[in-house]
């Protein structure tokens, strides 16, 4: 197992671009789908409040 | 088939049934390919374990190459007829563009320090690509650098066709000029000079992160398309 996270001498090089790699791609799918997550609840709310109001038809369509 | 997918409810209802197989793709396509690429393929018989960082740093290129071309074309057809969903799509495609230039130029780093002994040298592809990494900044500075996103879209889009007389220039640079960077290993003229045994981890994190990719062009144009439909019921109902 140590040898494994060795990498033959060049772990700090092969783990770093690794973990950078992975962490980029984790960071940004999750900033991403919470961001969308966020304004499909918003557009939600803004279309029932508007719908409330008479300005807009509730079946209006609430996707984002 | 522009046409057809330049409609935005039409391109929202597609993306909506490619979302889930991107998705799952990409998670398969990163796990697997992780345990490829770190643990089951062979150290390389000269690099060693070094050669593990290739996995990485060879589709983070592709996917900042072939990002740039996208972005390139998407800005030629927003410039040529106008069409706002070729904006949204430019506009989705830069910071993950951007992101992986960044790591082509980390990873690269990273290999070069313990195989060729130095972080970096000016030579032609190195710089070539820190350029094209230059152009993706440069994009994204100017298309959200106004108040109204509508004013940043045209320059943005005139830099990002100016930028694409730079992808052959990091294509060919290493055909073109001395340099410590390699020649090309797959796409070549006579044929891949690399071993299956290391192929198979090489093509399934590119497989994995192209999914990842396309995952987050759609996704952020279905974030800016529902930011402006926001901004439009906001302003309806100041307006009445």
């Amino acid at each position: 197992m140590a040898g494994f996270f060795a990498m033959g001498g060049y772990g700090a090089f092969v783990w770093t671009g690794w973990g950078l790699t992975l962490v980029f791609v984790l960071l940004l799918w999750l900033h991403t789908e919470t961001r969308l997550a966020k304004l499909q609840s918003q557009l939600q709310s803004q279309l029932q409040s508007q719908a409330e109001n008479g300005k807009t038809d509730a079946k209006n369509l609430p996707e984002a | 088939m522009f046409d057809y997918l330049a409609n935005p409810t039409r391109f929202m209802r597609l993306a909506d049934y490619t979302v889930w197989p991107l998705r799952l793709i990409a998670a398969a396509g990163l796990l697997i390919g992780s345990w490829l690429g770190l643990a089951s393929s062979p150290a390389d018989y000269q690099q060693g374990d070094a050669v593990r960082l290739m996995y990485v740093h060879v589709p983070s290129a592709w996917l900042a190459l072939s990002s740039y071309l996208m972005l390139g074309l998407a800005s030629l057809f927003f410039i040529v007829w106008r069409h706002p969903l070729a904006d949204i799509a430019a506009r989705a495609i830069a910071p993950a563009g951007a992101g992986f230039a960044f790591l082509t130029l980390v990873t690269g780093a990273l290999w070069g320090a313990p195989i060729w002994g130095t972080w970096w040298v000016w030579d032609g592809r190195l710089t070539s690509m820190l350029v094209l990494f230059f152009f993706f900044i440069g994009y994204l500075a100017l298309a959200n650098g106004f108040d109204r996103p509508e004013r940043g879209a045209r320059p943005a889009a005139i830099l990002a066709m100016v930028g694409v007389l730079n992808l052959p220039i990091v294509k060919f640079s290493v055909d073109w000029w001395n340099t410590l960077h390699q020649p090309a290993s797959i796409l070549r003229s006579g044929g891949m000079a690399i071993d299956s045994a290391m192929l198979w981890p090489l093509f399934t994190m590119f497989a994995g992160l192209q999914a990842f990719f396309l995952l987050m062009v759609i996704q952020r144009m279905r974030l800016l398309l529902g930011q402006a439909r926001l901004a439009r019921l906001a302003d309806q109902q100041e307006a009445s």
